[in-house]
């Protein structure tokens, strides 16, 4: 009984901190949404705390572009290492390259922002600039101008951050394809892609989406290393190489300094917007993760 | 997905002989290796940058000093920060593990809608992006409080590292021998006892993982700590008073250039911060490793 | 203008202050040394022959550390500032340089003991602080540049109110636009894009700059403000272009990426990384090269008013430079309020005391101004208003 008491009390801790924060955040955020109310708030195209005008869209765009560009990258390269480790390396190697991918994740985000700033966005500055100036002039959101810092190199930045959690959660979905049918179809002359195609991708397509989803779980929330490098431009960019704001950089960058009238009551909106897309995405992820449990269920 | 598979398809369309599934197979095989590269390319950038730009000012004084009180001043260290990210995470730890622990245990005694309740709270706090957490923190904490401190940090990294904990205590509960658990029941012993003296403990070591990857987590946070600690350029051990941590050194300091001392130290810090997060990394991972071969 | 007899201090006559420190219980006597006469700090125009006074620093130890928060333009010289005050009393000094929003903002939740602003608090700021009335005491004084970064110029380029506000509202888009051309009569322009950096933090620098820019040029009031001065100065601004960089350590970065790069950075900060910046023309149609002694003539106003929130933009002074600002230190009046120790409040009030004196001596070396002798007075009367529940905290 005490036992269960005890227990209890540290479970109510939890609940009365997410509690307390909840209520937090319905008192400040109540006169922003009352002044400008939910829609607009979250539709608005600009932000100009001088004008005491809020719109939350330049923040969720730049959130999502960001995010979407680190995907493109980091979910191929992600499965292809996750592919290397189980299929074609030898267990002895595979290890060590599995633990080396993931020192990625040993690198703290203020480290990746400086790198960014210092190294990365230097080096890409010349071939935005290429990109923009040959493909630029026909492909929308490719064009000029290219200050360096933009929703690119914070893409790149997030997709190199979240390389190590989609692959790390993808090799083990595919380590745990049943043996029996990869030799099935070794034994019917396939090769080791026949493998991939007709087994692991398969049967792994479940559990490699919710990798997916907890790798755009972690992207949306980069702060410090997406502020270091995407230029903050509270503005929705006409390119990718147009300097923009996220949600999360915003927060970091303007909370601390919020003395216009409902300025940081916007930015703890901002928070909200931000953790409900969060939560939303984190759904998901559940959602897939029970089917893959059942599949996984199903197949053993 | 679809690109890997397009690129693969490519070349094999280009060549249609007779060795076409064959061809298709290397051309998956290699595109693996380019893409460890891609994966290799930016940890060894960024590896190489950090040592190289961080070195210089790596040596003993550099762990004993605090920075000199005129930050644009040669010399000195970061002890300052080194002790007040570890007394920070230290304390968040003090906190998530024991709140973290008894929740675990709380839903696999419960079980039930209960249970389903809570782990969804949970996965809420595992979800919170970490710049969020700073905000709520300040808010309740900081405000409250009437001044910035190191609490308020302790606090923030707190609630980053508690659904980590929870999670993965749970998972080694789960995974705690079926016959273990009935036994200990069968010999009557109280539900506290049977947690403290055999279930906890079989699952110790799995728990003790959990909490290394929490901490390694936290450690590296910058985020949460810049409405929370703050930041000291001088030695506080002081839960009342701002702290300085690794992470907010080098996010202050390490593009000033108008500062070249302090810029050289914020990049002496990274390369402190990433060996700190890799002990705890490798040792959590080590034991992860050890585990699962003691179970096969 | 009050003068209070007691403290006829100012310029020289700081230089042969005899300084008396007690702290810890020992006294520690610190003789201000002759040779700091000769320190460019106090050349301020100061009345000859003034009869050397002693101050009692009193060194009130409180907690041992004081917190502060706020301005980066004033980060360098806090830094050197709390360094030699720790060396002397024996309190820490915690400068956290993020931003003159983060000051006010700090300032009004209380959540530090002092905040800096290079703006002062606008009425709606002091609405805003509940804790109580604020004391605004200028320390410093300092001059925003337009720094550049354009390969294969020489020479510091020249600019007219006009071209600043066109480059930063948006009109100027290469650097061979033909209203910089005109102001740099025989200079080959390059056809390069102009790059705007400004900042992304509430920032004191940004304040300056842009009341500035409202006091000169109507067009930035229209494209940036809507036609209301009010909204086209300030702290945060609507940039119509540029990418926004963190502080003037993440300004200065910008512009040093990117040719055509331009961004307005604190003095110290170009000068420190060989940045080039513009001569600029001021109100008397001399262009004016960003120094300390243009800074010292733009800050010498004949007189200050009482709340001393003013502003030196525009200035009148024919060798002043146009872009010149101050730096407030911010403290409640009422410290009672806003602390539970006593020893932390006096500890405050001393620091403050001894930042307005012996701590000037730091400015010169940093490229700062110190504080002009008509204004000398005026300070002081600024920190012995602060108090406890009515009572001075200053002996």
């Amino acid at each position: 009984m005490v036992f269960r008491v005890i227990a209890a009390a540290g479970t109510v801790v939890a609940l009365a901190t997410v509690g307390l924060m909840v209520y937090d955040s319905v008192i400040t955020t109540a006169p922003v949404i009352s002044t400008f109310g939910i829609w607009d708030f979250v539709t608005g195209l600009r932000w100009a705390p001088s004008f005491t005008i809020y719109g939350a869209l330049p923040f969720i765009f730049g959130t999502l572009l960001t995010s979407v560009i680190a995907l493109l990258i980091a979910v191929p390269v992600a499965l292809g290492i996750a592919l290397l480790v189980t299929e074609y390396l030898p267990p002895r190697i595979a290890g060590p390259v599995a633990v080396t991918v993931d020192l990625l994740a040993a690198i703290p985000s203020v480290v990746w922002g400086l790198w960014g700033l210092l190294v990365l966005v230097p080096f890409l500055r010349p071939i935005e600039h290429a990109i923009a100036a040959s493909a630029g002039s026909v492909v929308p959101f490719l064009g000029p101008p290219t200050p360096g810092p933009s929703y690119f190199a914070a893409g790149v930045i997030v997709a190199f951050m979240i390389i190590p959690i989609v692959a790390a959660v993808t090799r083990e979905v595919f380590a745990a394809t049943p043996r029996l049918q990869r030799e099935a179809v070794l034994a019917l002359g396939g090769t080791s892609w026949d493998v991939v195609r007709r087994v692991v991708l398969p049967i792994g397509r479940a559990g490699f989406l919710a990798a997916i989803v907890l790798g755009l779980g972690r992207a949306i929330g980069e702060t410090i290393a997406v502020t270091l490098v995407i230029g903050n431009a509270p503005r929705i960019g006409s390119s990718i190489f147009s300097p923009g704001f996220t949600l999360a950089s915003v927060i970091a960058n303007e909370f601390n300094e919020a003395t216009e009238p409902l300025h940081a009551e916007s930015l703890i909106t901002l928070g909200v917007v931000l953790l409900v897309i969060a939560v939303l995405i984190n759904g998901a992820g559940l959602l897939i993760r029970r089917r893959v449990t059942q599949v996984a269920g199903r197949g053993s | 997905m679809a690109a890997e598979l397009t690129l693969a398809r490519a070349p094999a369309q280009l060549r249609p002989t007779s060795g076409g599934r064959r061809t298709r197979a290397a051309v998956a095989r290699t595109l693996t290796f380019v893409a460890l590269l891609v994966a290799l390319v930016p940890l060894l950038a960024v590896g190489s940058f950090i040592v190289s730009q961080g070195i210089g000012v790596i040596r003993p004084d550099f762990f004993l000093q605090d920075p000199p009180g005129d930050l644009s001043a040669l010399g000195g260290g970061i002890r300052n920060a080194i002790v007040g990210t570890l007394e920070m995470t230290g304390i968040a730890t003090a906190i998530a593990v024991p709140v973290g622990l008894l929740i675990a245990v709380f839903n696999a005694e419960v079980g039930g809608r209960l249970a389903t309740a809570i782990r969804f709270v949970i996965d809420i706090l595992a979800a919170l992006p970490s710049i969020v957490v700073g905000i709520f923190v300040y808010e309740l904490v900081v405000v409250g409080q009437g001044h910035f401190s190191a609490l308020a940090g302790s606090i923030a990294l707190a609630v980053i590292m508690l659904p980590l904990i929870v999670v993965s205590t749970e998972e080694m509960l789960r995974l705690t021998p079926r016959p273990v658990a009935e036994g200990v029941r069968a010999l009557g012993m109280s539900r506290w006892r049977s947690y403290l003296a055999v279930l906890l403990p079989t699952a110790l070591s799995g728990i003790f993982t959990g909490v290394l990857l929490a901490i390694s987590r936290a450690i590296g946070e910058t985020a949460p700590l810049l409405f929370t600690a703050l930041g000291n350029n001088f030695f506080s051990v002081s839960l009342s008073e701002p702290m300085q941590g690794l992470p907010l050194l080098i996010y202050r300091n390490a593009l000033n250039s108008a500062f070249p001392a302090a810029r050289d130290r914020a990049m002496g810090a990274a390369l402190v911060l990433i060996a700190i997060v890799l002990i705890f990394n490798l040792v959590g991972r080590w034991l992860v490793a050890r585990r699962n071969l003691a179970r096969r | 203008m009050t003068i209070r007899p007691t403290w006829k201090l100012s310029g020289l006559a700081l230089a042969a202050v005899v300084v008396v420190g007690a702290c810890g219980g020992g006294t520690l006597a610190s003789q201000t040394p002759a040779a700091q006469a000769s320190t460019p700090a106090n050349q301020s125009a100061a009345p000859v022959g003034t009869p050397a006074q002693t101050i009692t620093y009193r060194c009130t130890k409180g907690d041992g550390q004081l917190n502060g928060a706020g301005s980066t333009f004033i980060f360098p010289l806090l830094s050197k500032m709390g360094d030699d005050y720790n060396a002397k009393c024996g309190v820490k000094l915690n400068y956290q340089s993020i931003g003159s929003g983060g000051g006010i903002k700090a300032w009004t939740d209380n959540t530090v003991d002092f905040g800096a602003s290079d703006a002062f608090l606008k009425d709606s700021d002091i609405a805003a602080a509940t804790k109580g009335e604020p004391v605004e005491v200028p320390v410093t004084f300092g001059a925003v540049v337009v720094a550049y970064k354009l390969s294969g110029l020489s020479a510091p380029l020249k600019m007219t109110p006009d071209v600043i506000a066109g480059i930063f509202d948006g009109r100027i888009t290469k650097w061979n636009d033909p209203l910089i051309a005109a102001a740099n009569a025989g200079v080959t322009l390059p056809d390069t894009e102009v790059s705007v950096v400004h900042r992304s933090d509430g920032s004191g620098t940004t304040s300056i700059f842009t009341t500035y820019l409202t006091a000169v040029s109507p067009d930035w009031v229209t494209t940036v403000g809507g036609g209301d001065p009010a909204k086209s100065a300030g702290k945060t601004v609507e940039w119509p272009v540029g990418l926004g960089a963190s502080g003037n350590e993440g300004v200065t970065q910008g512009i040093n990426q990117t040719d055509g790069g331009v961004g307005y950075i604190e003095l110290a900060y170009a000068l420190k990384n060989s940045i080039p910046f513009a001569d600029v023309q001021n109100k008397s149609g001399n262009f004016i090269t960003p120094s300390l002694d243009a800074v010292k003539e733009a800050a010498n106003l004949p007189s200050y008013p009482a709340d001393l929130r003013f502003n030196l933009v525009n200035t009148a002074s024919a060798n002043g430079y146009p872009i010149t600002g101050t730096t407030w230190l911010i403290v409640y009046k009422d410290l009672s309020k806003v602390l539970t120790n006593q020893d932390r409040a006096k500890a405050l009030v001393d620091f403050l005391w001894w930042a307005i004196h012996e701590g000037q001596q730091d400015s010169a070396p940093l490229f700062y101004g110190t504080i002009p002798a008509s204004l000398l007075a005026q300070d002081e009367a600024a920190v012995e208003s602060i108090n406890w529940n009515g009572q001075p905290l200053l002996p």
